[in-house]
């Protein structure tokens, strides 16, 4: 018997805010985060993008600042000082600061080092490890302190992403073309591509038996997840959503639950005209004429790609526990693509079960499922 | 369980020419993915049913230096005009969405940087990724390229049921 997995804590960080406060107040009235450059060392000044307010610090890299301050909250949450695993995903790490000093190439600001970093300042860790698959890193960190607890490798875990924004990852995807040059808009008829972002989030994971135990408020449950790979191209997600389509499968089948019952989605949807489309032919394939409602929250916090998935499950969380779901903006649908939730702000409702999907570079496709305890 | 291993400094172009020759997109690719998918190759190219898809295999690849090389060869391009040739390698992970799209196996793919070769840690991470029930077959791989000429990289083949018994080669 496989134990339950709940949720004792979260922290997050994002364009939005800082805290699940100041998150949760602009997931409610749509404020969004995306806008000009202010901290960013770019020449590429009139791309939006999601950045965190916090300023720069000379010798820590953003990514740093920004998972210390997330593991912060959600280790305080949980009543925690330490777990025996930290587990971060994230891509970028410490290229932010690399950039400053390049091409003197400084080789402690790898993705290893910069997990390292924070969990340094956060508490007392058995085991450290940074995970790195694109934009789906920080889910799969959940996945993966999911299955050392099914495992019984370890009690107590803390898992999520971090990512700091970089000139070298925002040229890198403005050279692939897939940058709007607006606020993104995604499954949204015309749409251009996505705005990138930047965050932390983090959880505390433990089992239901563990927490009880502790005497800790389980604040939901992680009851299924699931990755697959698409198997179609490096940067490129396939017409029928293979990859995507598998991973909400595999995440439904371990939550032994039907695609009904699912009452919101929270989609990658990073607003280009391809993952857009894969995702919705995907989400047609898991739920046929019975779609739930689903939004991209992306248009709030940009893509903060390699944290997207944690930054994302912990809006789900914070949307099931205040009952509403996050809107987009009114606009045209795209006809090849779902049609989102659409108005302003949020709408009230009450959610059981949320899907939140994470999709990254190499196909590397994952989604988790949260549920109300 | 199959062992593989590609000696350094071998010449790829080479390899791929005796193993595959049908996947000019190889050419293409980054160092790191080239030694994975000639690994792949090397451990599956005679496999009766190649290249009908399936979702038990799972892929993980393991290194040090993660895709590093090549993405000095990006930081290179941005000094004149950012290429996305080199970004789209840029990502440790791409190693193993390469040998999913040529073999067309879905099952679980994962990228870990670590220190340093660890035998162990490599062994649990195999073994953890049977956990997922579908899962019945892992390609798992060293792959650690500092430069285009230099590197270990060792790949095995792996099925669920020796995986209990087995330590790494």
């Amino acid at each position: 018997m496989n134990p339950r997995i709940v949720i004792s804590g979260a922290g997050v960080v994002s364009a939005l805010g800082l805290g699940k406060g100041a998150n949760l107040e602009a997931l409610r009235s749509g404020r969004s985060g995306v806008g000009s450059v202010r901290y960013l060392r770019t020449e590429l000044r009139e791309l939006p993008v999601g950045e965190v307010p916090i300023e720069n610090d000379p010798l820590l890299s953003r990514t740093s600042l920004m998972g210390i301050l997330a593991v912060r909250e959600a280790m305080q949450q949980a009543g925690i000082s330490g777990a025996d695993y930290l587990i971060s995903g994230t891509t970028v790490g410490g290229m932010d600061l690399t950039e400053q000093s390049w091409p003197r190439y400084n080789p402690s600001h790898d993705c290893g080092s910069i997990t390292n970093e924070i969990a340094a300042a956060t508490g007392r860790f058995g085991c450290v490890t940074t995970l790195s698959t694109a934009c789906s890193s920080a889910a799969n960190a959940i996945i993966l302190g999911a299955n050392l607890i099914r495992s019984g490798k370890a009690g107590i875990i803390v898992a999520g992403g971090t990512e700091a924004l970089s000139d070298y990852h925002l040229h890198g995807f403005n050279s692939l073309m897939i940058l709007d040059r607006n606020r993104c808009t995604p499954f949204t008829e015309g749409r251009a591509g996505l705005n990138l972002g930047e965050g932390a989030a983090f959880l505390v994971m433990e089992s239901m038996e563990s927490a009880l135990q502790r005497g800790a408020k389980p604040l939901c449950e992680l009851s299924g997840y699931g990755n697959a790979c698409d198997a179609f191209h490096q940067t490129a997600s396939s017409e029928n959503g293979e990859g995507a389509f598998l991973a909400m499968q595999k995440a439904l089948a371990m939550a032994e639950l039907k695609a009904e019952e699912i009452d919101y989605v929270n989609a990658h949807g990073t607003g280009t005209p391809n993952n857009d489309a894969s995702e919705s032919a995907a989400l047609r394939r898991v739920f046929g004429e019975k779609l739930p409602p689903v939004s991209s929250t992306k248009p709030l916090t940009g893509h903060t790609t390699s944290a997207s998935g944690s930054i994302e499950a912990v809006f789900c969380m914070l949307a099931m526990q205040e009952g509403f779901i996050p809107l987009q903006a009114p606009g045209t649908d795209d006809p090849a693509c779902i049609s989102p939730a659409r108005g302003k702000g949020s709408a009230p409702a009450q959610l059981k079960h949320v899907v939140c999907n994470a999709f990254g570079f190499g196909g590397n496709d994952s989604s988790i499922i949260l549920s109300a305890l | 369980m199959k062992h593989a291993v590609i000696p350094s400094g071998a010449s790829l172009p080479e390899l791929y020419r005796s193993l595959a020759g049908d996947y000019p997109k190889f050419f293409k690719m980054d160092t790191l993915s080239k030694l994975g998918f000639l690994l792949a190759e090397t451990l599956c190219k005679d496999e009766p049913g190649r290249f009908t898809p399936r979702e038990d295999r799972a892929i993980i690849v393991c290194s040090r230096e993660g895709c590093l090389a090549n993405d000095l060869h990006y930081a290179a391009s941005m000094e004149d005009f950012p290429s996305p040739a080199f970004f789209v390698y840029t990502l440790p992970n791409i190693v193993t969405g390469e040998i999913a799209i040529r073999n067309k196996w879905g099952g679980e793919t994962s990228a870990f940087v670590m220190e340093e070769f660890d035998r162990e840690r490599l062994s649990e991470l195999a073994r953890e990724a049977f956990q997922d029930k579908c899962t019945r077959s892992l390609f798992l791989a060293w792959i650690d390229c500092p430069s285009d000429t230099e590197w270990v990289a060792k790949a095995w083949l792996i099925d669920k049921e020796e995986i209990e018994n087995q330590i790494l080669d």
